[in-house]
């Protein structure tokens, strides 16, 4: 059974970070839910979740073939938050400069806790790419973020 | 979340039970206070599906009262209802659980979890034939709570019990009413008193006060005999 | 939780979502509506139907495997004729809920007391069914007759009694549907044996084709209702308990 407060929470943080707009990602994050629910109802959580996650990826891409865009510069919409910490934000801007798949990679791993054999059905990549892929992404991300403290 | 109803009308040969009631109900309790045949049960009924009306409509978030979604939003408690003979107090509720349409292990964990509720844990296993009548209340009173219902219609809810339990229900009822529209139907006016927000007076099929507690702006019951002063003869519909 | 997780769990804050609460609830609604399912209702009825309809079928199917032990060729009319009094377990289910008080209930449920009524009358009629398909091919050597004509005069005054009973319920309401039940199970009974009576051709050689003839129109007309009651449960149904 989904814990829909937290999946809700979960998704809606995927799509956020795809789109970076809070309506659009909420939008979708329920048309997400609305469509998972129309056709399945899985009782095994990883298979929900996977499917639950397909459905999301497949409707923020169709979002992007839709304003024609490959993705956001966010640097431009992202709003700034007034408790940003200075460690916050030297983090924020480490991911900003890591590439879409590297950021997909690590929140699904580390902030959606999402396992690596679900990551790699939805990617439709094995489990030994999807392991390799991410191990990459956390590399790149400590250096991103030594060159950022390294400007302090 | 809004239980709307659209000049209701239910009439019998030339009898006018329910007289083109229109009504809008958010969450919270209502009082509905009226004499026999002043249309009260017929409402309920109404809006609980089983009886068909004459005239108007009722919808709740847009979905009308005949939708099998409906009835899924509504949980009821009758004033008088009957049991299958050797059910026992769980065997019940999970029997309302299923044709509630919950799911076996989830109506399992709900069942064990409103009989506490309610206090009834102890004689879950015990037939119903051996229940008090206030047990007997509080198991209708779980069945009715069992789907998280939005809309809760409860028809002399606390008739039969002693003082005791009556508190008891009225702090269940207040609590419900949080989240949900509970109609109350009652002629016990302390308890529309002690837990109504709104307060409905139901005369002749219609609706002669609409109003909060402080509207009525006098003792409720004298407000109430004020205005049944005249019903000694009234006539029954039921 | 590790140091990157942290790290990288603060770089991924997203702002709140705003419409969730109320989302959420529009959800739990229809959840429930997609969760059940009719597979799961009619077994959850199964455990329902009252003890006395399964003794009543038990005790004619017993009854009908005597008639078969002991009788000669000729008194097979004596057991088609009883068979559709089996039948009359759809009249003590279909009014059961009414009997007992518990209709109001029911009919305030999502599945609501039609549906619960007619699923059950459903399962017992195929119980019973079955029964009769055990009754004749235990039967036919008995009767010294091939199954198949053996199996006919069993099955179709049940299937006939199923058919219109089950028609019955579904148009007519709690008490007059009880009466209508065992009206038509006696018709149906009374007729079989008076036709033989008089006209003593029900069950020659030549009068099979009208057997089968009558055997395929029964089913059909239980298959249909059937389907019907199937239909019932996701369909709408405001009873009119006045």
């Amino acid at each position: 059974m989904l814990d829909l407060q937290e999946q809700y929470d979960k998704i809606y943080r995927y799509c956020y970070f795809k789109l970076y707009d809070r309506n659009l990602a909420e939008d979708i994050t329920q048309e997400t839910f609305l469509k998972y629910y129309e056709h399945y109802s899985f009782n095994n959580e990883n298979t929900a979740l996977k499917h639950l996650y397909t459905i999301a990826r497949n409707l923020c891409i169709d979002e992007f073939r839709r304003t024609k865009t490959e993705s956001i510069d966010e640097s431009t919409v992202e709003l700034p938050y007034e408790n940003d910490v200075t460690d916050k934000l030297a983090i924020k801007n480490a991911i900003r400069r890591l590439n879409d798949d590297e950021k997909e990679l690590l929140l699904l791993r580390y902030v959606n806790e999402l396992n690596v054999g679900s990551i790699g059905e939805m990617l439709g990549i094995s489990r030994f790419a999807t392991m390799r892929k991410i191990k990459v992404a956390v590399k790149r991300f400590k250096e991103e973020l030594r060159k950022e403290d390294m400007h302090e | 979340m809004e239980l709307v109803i659209d000049r209701l009308s239910k009439q019998y040969n030339n009898k006018i039970a329910v007289d083109r009631l229109s009504l809008k109900l958010k969450s919270g309790v209502v009082g509905l206070l009226g004499a026999n045949g002043a249309g009260k049960t017929t409402l309920m009924r109404m809006i609980c599906g089983i009886l068909k009306p004459t005239g108007g409509t009722i919808t709740f978030n847009g979905m009308d009262v005949s939708e099998e979604m409906f009835r899924d939003a509504l949980g009821y408690l009758p004033q008088d209802f009957g049991y299958y003979p050797n059910f026992t107090g769980k065997e019940f509720l999970l029997y309302m659980a299923a044709l509630k349409g919950i799911e076996r292990n989830a109506a399992r964990k709900k069942c064990d979890v409103l009989l506490k509720t309610v206090g009834l844990d102890h004689a879950a296993n015990k037939k119903i034939k051996t229940y008090s009548g206030g047990m007997k209340q509080r198991l209708g009173i779980a069945q009715a709570v069992l789907n998280d219902p939005k809309i809760l219609i409860l028809d002399e809810p606390t008739a039969g019990l002693d003082p005791k339990e009556r508190v008891r229900f009225r702090n269940l009822i207040a609590e419900l009413g949080k989240d949900a529209i509970v109609i109350l139907s009652t002629h016990i006016v302390s308890d529309v008193e002690h837990i109504a927000d709104r307060i409905l007076l139901m005369k002749d099929g219609q609706f002669v006060f609409d109003g909060t507690l402080d509207d009525v702006g006098m003792d409720l019951e004298e407000f109430y005999m004020q205005h049944f002063e005249e019903d000694e003869e009234g006539e029954q519909y039921e | 939780m590790s140091d990157l997780k942290k790290k990288l769990q603060m770089g991924f804050d997203a702002p709140a979502p705003i419409r969730k609460e109320e989302f959420l609830e529009h959800l739990n609604i229809s959840e429930n509506a997609n969760k059940s399912n009719l597979e799961g209702f009619l077994f959850s009825q199964i455990g329902y139907i009252s003890k006395s309809a399964w003794v009543f079928s038990l005790l004619s199917l017993i009854v009908a495997m005597l008639g078969i032990r002991y009788s000669d060729q000729h008194m097979i009319w004596i057991i088609s004729g009883m068979t559709p009094l089996l039948a009359l377990s759809i009249a003590t289910e279909s009014s059961r809920s009414e009997r007992y008080g518990m209709a109001e209930l029911e009919a305030t449920t999502k599945h609501s007391l039609a549906s619960v009524v007619l699923a059950r009358l459903f399962i017992i009629s195929i119980a019973d069914l079955v029964a009769m398909l055990v009754i004749t091919l235990i039967g036919y050597k008995a009767i010294g007759r091939t199954a198949v004509p053996t199996m006919l005069y069993v099955i179709t005054p049940f299937l006939i009694s199923v058919f219109l009973e089950l028609y019955s319920v579904r148009k007519l309401r709690g008490r007059q549907s009880f009466y209508a039940c065992i009206a038509i199970s006696f018709l149906v009974s009374l007729s079989i044996y008076f036709i033989e009576f008089e006209f003593k051709t029900l069950y020659k050689p030549e009068f099979i084709s009208a057997w089968v003839a009558a055997a395929i129109l029964a089913l059909i007309g239980v298959m249909v209702q059937g389907r019907k009651i199937i239909k019932n449960t996701e369909e709408i149904v405001v009873w009119n308990w006045l």
